[in-house]
C-alpha cells in the first residue's frame, strides 16, 4: 500500500518536472498581457489574440514585430522543406551504409565505423567558419540546400549508428532465404530487409527531422532572408525585437514546437524502442 | 613464387559492394565535416581578420599562443567545464530516476512515457526563449525562486538578496537547468532500454536471497547499466561543450561574462570580432578537448571489455 502510494507520488513529481515549463508557456500564450504581470497560472480570460498576429497574412496589423510575425507561415514551410529533405537523405545514405556495416563483412569496416563516430564528435562551432566560406563560394548562402547539407552531415553519423544496431537485431535467416531464392544482395535489401526494418527506419527518420527542425547555429549562419529562413531562426529574431510582449513570443514558441511535439507523440513508441534498443544493443 | 589464391579475387569483389553502399555517406561526411575541419586547422594558423582582408598571412601557432595567454579563454573553458560537469551529472541522475520509474508497472505509465518526449521535442533556441519567460520578472519560476530565497532568509536569519537573472550565479545555473531539462529524455530512453535488457531471473534470485531494494539496485541494476551510463556520459559531454543555441537565446553570454561558454566565445570571436584565424584556433581547441574526453570514455569502455574491436 505504502509502496503504491509512493510510486504515484514519484510519478507525479516526474510528470510535473517534464511538463511544467512548457505548460506554463502554453498557458501564457493564451493570456492577455495583463494577466502575465499578475502571475497567473491559468488564463482567466483566455484569448487567441496572441496567435492572430502570426496569421495576419494581409498585413493590416501595425503591432510591434508584426512584420516578422507575418513571415511565420513561410518560415514553417521552409522548415518543412529542409526537415523532409534531411530525413530522406538520412534514410537513403544511412540505410545503405548501415546495411553494409551490419551485414556484409569487408575489410576496413571498423575503420569506417570509427570515421562515422568520429565525425559525430566534431562540434558544429568547430566547422562553422569553413562551412560558411564553402557555402558562400558555391553561392549557396540563403538557400535551402546549404541548410539541408549541413543538417544532413551532422545527423547522418547518428543515423548510421542507430540503424546498424537495429539491422543487427534482424535475423540473418530472412535474407539467406531471399538469397537462396535468387535475390541479389541489393534485391534482398529492398524486398526483404527494408519492410522488416520499417519501424527502425521510421524512428530514425523522425529523429533526423526533429533534429533538423530544432537546429539553430547553421540555420542562423546560412540564411539571411525569408527565402530560406527556418522557423527557429525567425523565432529568435522575433524575440530580439524590443517591446514584443512575452505573451506573443510564447504563442510563437508554441507554434514552433507544435509539429515536433505532435510527431513525438505519434511515434513515441517507435522512437523509444528504436533509439534505445540500438544504442545499448 | 606467389600463388594468387582464388579467394583473393573473391574477397576483392566481395569488398566492392559494401564500399559502394557506404560511398554516399562517406562523400557527404568528407565534404562537409572532414574537409571543413582541415580548412579550419589551416586557417587557425593564419592571421585572418575580415576587417583587414589585405593582411592575411601565415603565422604558425601565434593564434593559439594568444588564446592560451588570454584570460577570456580560461574563463570560457572554466565555465564550460563547470557547465558540462554539472549537466552530465544531473542528466544521469534525473534520467536514471525517471527510467527506473518507467520500468515499474503502474496505472498511467503510458501517459508518463508519452510526456517524456516533450522536452526533447522542443528546439534548443525555443527552450532558451521559454526559460527567459520562466525566469523573467513575471515568470513562474522566478516567483518560486524569490519565495524560496525569502523562506531561507527567514529560517536562517540571513539576508541573501535575490536579483534573478542579473546574478551571474543564478544565470549560469539556470542555463544548466534548462539544458539538463531538454537533455533528460534522450538519456532516459537509453537507460530504459538498458534496464529492460536486464534478465529478470537475477532480481528473482536476489529477492530469494533477501536482498533489499537498494542492494538490488546497487549490485544488479547499476553494473548492468555501466555501458549505458558511459554512452550517455559521452553524448552529454559533447552536448555540454557545444551548448550554443540555449545560451544565445537565454543569456546572450551575460550577465557580464558569466555564461560565456566556449562555444559562445568562439561564435563571438568569429562573427562579432570577425577574427576568423583566432576563432578557428578556438574551435580547434574545443574539438581537441571533446575528443580527449571521448577517448578517455572509450578507453573506460574497452577496459570493461564492453567494446569489441
Amino acid at each position: 500500500m505504502w509502496r503504491r502510494a509512493s510510486l504515484y507520488i514519484y510519478a507525479l513529481v516526474a510528470v510535473i518536472y517534464l511538463t511544467l515549463p512548457f505548460a506554463w508557456v502554453a498557458a501564457v500564450s493564451f493570456m492577455p498581457e495583463r494577466e502575465v504581470t499578475q502571475q497567473h497560472w491559468w488564463p482567466e480570460e483566455p484569448t487567441i489574440g496572441n496567435y492572430s498576429l502570426y496569421f495576419d497574412v494581409e498585413g493590416q496589423s501595425a503591432d510591434v514585430g508584426a512584420a516578422i510575425a507575418r513571415q511565420f507561415p513561410r518560415a514553417i514551410v521552409n522548415s518543412l522543406i529542409i526537415g523532409s529533405a534531411v530525413m530522406l537523405l538520412n534514410l537513403t545514405c544511412g540505410s545503405l551504409a548501415a546495411y553494409a556495416l551490419s551485414r556484409l563483412p569487408f575489410r576496413g569496416n571498423l575503420l569506417l565505423l570509427l570515421f562515422f563516430l568520429g565525425s559525430r564528435s566534431v562540434p558544429g562551432v568547430a566547422i562553422m567558419i569553413p562551412m560558411y566560406l564553402l557555402m558562400r563560394s558555391y553561392g549557396l548562402l540563403d538557400t535551402h540546400l546549404s541548410v539541408i547539407l549541413s543538417h544532413t552531415t551532422f545527423t547522418l553519423p547518428f543515423t548510421i549508428w542507430i540503424l546498424k544496431g537495429y539491422f543487427q537485431t534482424v535475423p540473418l535467416d530472412l535474407e539467406r532465404a531471399a538469397r537462396v531464392d535468387g535475390c541479389t544482395p541489393l534485391g534482398a535489401l529492398l524486398r526483404v530487409f527494408l519492410p522488416v526494418t520499417t519501424p527502425g527506419l521510421v524512428a530514425v527518420g523522425i529523429f533526423a527531422f526533429i533534429a533538423s527542425w530544432g537546429e539553430f547555429l547553421f540555420a542562423l549562419l546560412f540564411t539571411t532572408t525569408i527565402a530560406s529562413r527556418p522557423v527557429t531562426v525567425l523565432a529568435s529574431d522575433f524575440a530580439q525585437e524590443l517591446q514584443v510582449p512575452f505573451t506573443v513570443i510564447a504563442a510563437g514558441g508554441v507554434l514552433v514546437i507544435l509539429l515536433p511535439l505532435v510527431l513525438s507523440f505519434l511515434f513515441q513508441r517507435l522512437i523509444i524502442q528504436g533509439i534505445g534498443g540500438s544504442v545499448t544493443g | 613464387m606467389t600463388v594468387l589464391r582464388p579467394s583473393f579475387f573473391m574477397s576483392r569483389t566481395r569488398d566492392f559492394l559494401p564500399l559502394v553502399l557506404n560511398l554516399p555517406a562517406v562523400i557527404l561526411l568528407l565534404a562537409f565535416i572532414a574537409y571543413p575541419i582541415g580548412i579550419s586547422f589551416w586557417m587557425s594558423l593564419h592571421r585572418y581578420n575580415l576587417r583587414r582582408p589585405d593582411q592575411v598571412y601565415f603565422h604558425g601557432l601565434e593564434n593559439y599562443a594568444t588564446i592560451l595567454a588570454s584570460s577570456e579563454f580560461w574563463n570560457a573553458l572554466w565555465i564550460s567545464l563547470y557547465f558540462t560537469f554539472m549537466a552530465v551529472l544531473l542528466v544521469i541522475v534525473i534520467a536514471m530516476a525517471i527510467a527506473l520509474l518507467l520500468h515499474e508497472s503502474f496505472r498511467g505509465r503510458g501517459v508518463v512515457r508519452a510526456l517524456l518526449l516533450i522536452p526533447w521535442a522542443i528546439p534548443g533556441v525555443v527552450n532558451g526563449l521559454m526559460w527567459v519567460g520562466l525566469l523573467g520578472d513575471y515568470g513562474a519560476f522566478n516567483a518560486m525562486l524569490e519565495d524560496t530565497v525569502a523562506a531561507v532568509n527567514y529560517l536562517f536569519g540571513i539576508n541573501i538578496v535575490y536579483t534573478g537573472m542579473a546574478s551571474p550565479f543564478v544565470a549560469l545555473n539556470a542555463a544548466i537547468g534548462a539544458h539538463v531539462w531538454r537533455s533528460v529524455p534522450f538519456a532516459c530512453i537509453i537507460f530504459l532500454a538498458a534496464i529492460q535488457a536486464i534478465p529478470t531471473e537475477q532480481y528473482r534470485a536476489a529477492r530469494v536471497d533477501g536482498a533489499t531494494s537498494w542492494n538490488r539496485f546497487r549490485f544488479i541494476t547499476l553494473p548492468w547499466l555501466y555501458h549505458a551510463v558511459l554512452v550517455v556520459a559521452i553524448f552529454e559531454t559533447m552536448n555540454g561543450f557545444r551548448a550554443f543555441d540555449l545560451i544565445y537565446a537565454l543569456t546572450g553570454g551575460g550577465p557580464g561574462d558569466a555564461t560565456h561558454v566556449i562555444a559562445w566565445q568562439t561564435y563571438k570571436e568569429a562573427f562579432a570580432r570577425l577574427d576568423f584565424g583566432g576563432a578557428n584556433a578556438y574551435s580547434y581547441l574545443i574539438t581537441l578537448i571533446t575528443m580527449t574526453l571521448a577517448i578517455i570514455y572509450i578507453r573506460l569502455l574497452y577496459r570493461r571489455g564492453l567494446v569489441q574491436g
